[in-house]
């Protein structure tokens, strides 16, 4: 008897457990029913881009890249997010903000107001994110900045931000200003600075000069900052020039670096050492305007459309670039180049599709912290990416590359890594021949 | 750095000037602001850039040919939609707002053909380099725009002033309704004059890849300001009197970007205010004297 009553105790035991675990089985299965039900039919992803202007050059490219993204993940029935534990298909809802950014902060404010988007994306570069960060903030939306890097916009009471595919301005340049004290063993004293006044430049203009001024042995002869519109270097060229400085570093936009190319092949003015901003990661836009020829010897920061990081997450840096062509043609897409800023456009989908891939929900915050989740763990064409406290980027940084001229039967330029030491794969060559 | 950025200046004016003339000379006989002038300056551009770097065809050949084609384009776009735009109560201001649709249009249509990406054209494509001027260099296409410009400025003047067509457009530029009067036939006037404007605004897009550095669709809207200040400086509805504000134009601008680069961009709102604050007839513009 006792023995039958012990069986029927533990009988009862088993008993019970199953049916509590057949409870929470069907809780969680309830759970998951009624999650996949409260599931949304689309993610609404809003975002600008500048399809004319002088930010179109910098912004379609990324923009289209989104497009190319939201595409794929839309053909494997669009991107896992772990609060409904099921793939929802994506609905990018864009706006073309011409360039102007007073017309983004509206079209900003109509993405968040009237098309009631769960993620908001920045148009492309400082200048044009500017004019979301206050929208967004105010509307307490996380605003996914891609490419707008300006120190300015974090802080750390707005919560509201992340840098997705660039490193914050003030970070960016670390490789240049860096490098600037090797200069002198190279012989260099003296230094000129030319530079685009708009926040992304001049904060990078402001770096090299806090080094240059830490480093006694060179002399600043030449400091002059230009409207980003500025189209034509001619009269600034030949004034530099007459400056003798044994060093030209220059920052700008796509377009002004491919004014200042002009200018000096116009010129015929050659300098000794040479750093552009963009030369290499629009170095297919270089190309094609027939000024290569200017870029050898020069140097530039080896972003992601030059340099290949190691990747944990996407696609590598080939794979991508003929995924992303062969679209361009697929969809005939014209007068758009791959480069950095198609890579940058596939880093914010990236960082979209894992975050979403670990957020609880798509409440703003919890978003935000899924994006954290990813800060240190992921490593794509950007770089690793490594947020800091106030959601600026601390990791994506470039090496500092020397563009070479082509090998022997070859139309590609070379590319020399020479800073930071551990990365170098050769001297700098000083001065350029 | 003075003398070179007065002499650069100068050079860079005359092309202004060019910039500038093809919008006088249309505000001039028609009272219309044409807002779409900064936009056939940039098909002008894409015109140069397919004919002289794509198929190498000659300089010499791209300004004549470029001139013939849009002037050719110019008198039909006149008939279109000058005519009507007369015939409302406020040509002037209606006439804004046409052409800046215009304009919008034909950025976005170009915009979607060809993409936004900066094109531009070496100027070794003239057939010479840099010229050395006080020590440092001017680039031969600056020249060739320039020279091109003083001969266009010197056809414009001889059409003017010593043909009967030119007479015309003087007369209708003068007096419009005494014109009619004594039997000119405006419209006809009025559409070589458009077709001219047109013209001029293509030859000085031919030369933007040079001057400009590099040029995109949407070029259009900033040169159109340009022009504009320009065409105030000088005085508006007096086709050479641009000639002046273009170097007025030139010469600061080289002057800020020599000493005050940051501030190079505000140069032409800032000389535009100061014009019509203390001449607003223009530098050339004759004062009216109302009974």
């Amino acid at each position: 008897m006792e023995w039958a009553r012990r069986e029927s105790r533990r009988m009862g035991g088993w008993t019970r457990r199953a049916a509590f675990a057949l409870g929470l089985a069907a809780i969680a299965l309830q759970a998951t029913a009624v999650r996949a039900a409260d599931a949304p039919a689309e993610i609404r992803i809003g975002t600008l881009y500048a399809g004319s202007g002088a930010m179109a050059s910098t912004s379609m490219p990324l923009h289209v890249a989104l497009e190319w993204w939201a595409d794929g993940l839309n053909k494997q029935g669009g991107v896992f997010v772990k609060g409904f534990d099921k793939r929802i298909p994506i609905r990018l809802i864009s706006y073309d903000d011409q360039s102007s950014p007073a017309l983004a902060g509206n079209l900003t404010n109509q993405l968040i107001t009237q098309d009631k988007v769960d993620i908001l994306l920045a148009d492309s570069t400082s200048v044009m994110t500017a004019a979301s960060v206050p929208v967004a903030r105010d509307h307490k939306m996380l605003l996914w900045d891609i490419t707008g890097s300006s120190p300015n916009f974090f802080s750390s009471d707005n919560p509201y931000i992340v840098l997705l595919a660039l490193a914050a301005t003030d970070r960016y340049p670390k490789t240049i200003a860096d490098f600037v004290k090797e200069m002198p063993k190279l012989g260099i004293a003296s230094v000129a600075l030319l530079y685009v006044t708009a926040d992304y430049t001049a904060f990078q203009a402001a770096a090299v000069r806090k080094a240059l001024k830490d480093t006694p042995e060179l002399k600043l002869v030449f400091d002059r900052g230009v409207p980003q519109t500025t189209s034509d270097y001619t009269v600034l060229v030949n004034n530099m020039a007459a400056a003798k400085p044994d060093a030209v570093l220059e920052f700008g936009y796509p377009a002004n670096e491919l004014s200042f190319l002009r200018a000096l092949s116009d010129n015929e003015t050659k300098f000794k050492f040479l750093f552009t901003g963009y030369g290499l990661t629009e170095q297919n836009l270089i190309k094609s305007n027939g000024l290569a020829d200017q870029l050898h010897y020069s140097f530039a920061l080896a972003g992601p459309g030059s340099y290949e990081f190691k990747v944990n997450y996407g696609l590598k840096r080939h794979e991508f670039e003929e995924a992303y062509e062969h679209w361009l043609k697929e969809k005939n897409v014209k007068g758009v180049e791959f480069g950095y800023n198609a890579i940058a456009g596939y880093q914010a989908g990236l960082v979209i599709e894992k975050s979403l891939a670990a957020a609880d929900s798509l409440d703003q915050l919890e978003l935000r912290r899924a994006v954290f989740t990813l800060s240190g763990n992921l490593e794509t064409l950007c770089g690793p990416f490594v947020l800091a406290p106030d959601g600026s980027q601390s990791g994506e940084i470039a090496p500092l590359g020397q563009i070479m001229p082509p090998a022997a039967g070859s139309t590609s330029l070379g590319l020399n890594i020479v800073w930071p030491a551990d990365l170098a794969t050769a001297k700098p060559v000083y001065p350029a021949p | 750095m003075l003398t070179y950025a007065l002499l650069t200046g100068l050079i860079f004016g005359l092309y202004f000037g060019l910039v500038g003339l093809g919008m006088n000379l249309v505000f001039g006989v028609m009272r219309i602001v044409n807002l779409a002038h900064g936009d056939v300056l940039m098909l002008g551009a894409f015109t140069a850039f397919w004919l002289m770097r794509v198929a190498a065809v000659s300089p010499v050949l791209t300004v004549i040919g470029s001139f013939v084609l849009f002037f050719a384009i110019g008198i039909p776009v006149y008939y279109a939609l000058v005519p009507r735009l007369q015939r409302s109560r406020e040509p002037e201001m209606l006439s804004l707002i046409l052409f800046f649709g215009l304009s919008q249009v034909i950025e976005a249509v170009m915009s979607m053909l060809f993409g936004n990406n900066e094109r531009s054209i070496p100027s070794r494509i003239l057939g010479g380099g840099p010229v050395p001027v006080l020590g440092q260099t001017i680039p031969f296409a600056w020249l060739c725009a320039a020279a091109v410009s003083v001969g266009l400025f010197c056809a414009t003047y001889l059409y003017l002033y010593h043909t009967r067509l030119g007479r015309q457009t003087r007369a209708i530029m003068a007096q419009r309704e005494e014109a009619v009067t004594i039997g000119v036939d405006v419209n006809r006037v009025s559409a070589v004059a458009f077709g001219l404007g047109t013209g001029l605004a293509a030859v000085a897009g031919v030369f933007a890849p040079f001057m400009l550095g590099s040029f995109t669709p949407s070029i259009g809207v900033p040169i159109d300001l340009v022009s504009f200040a320009i065409v105030v400086i000088g005085s508006l509805g007096n086709p050479l009197g641009t000639i002046l504000g273009g170097a007025i134009y030139g010469v600061c601008l080289m002057l800020m970007r020599t000493y005050l680069s940051s501030f190079a961009d505000l140069l032409p709102n800032l000389v535009l205010i100061l014009v019509l604050l203390v001449r607003p007839t223009g530098l050339l513009g004759r004062r009216v004297r109302h009974a």
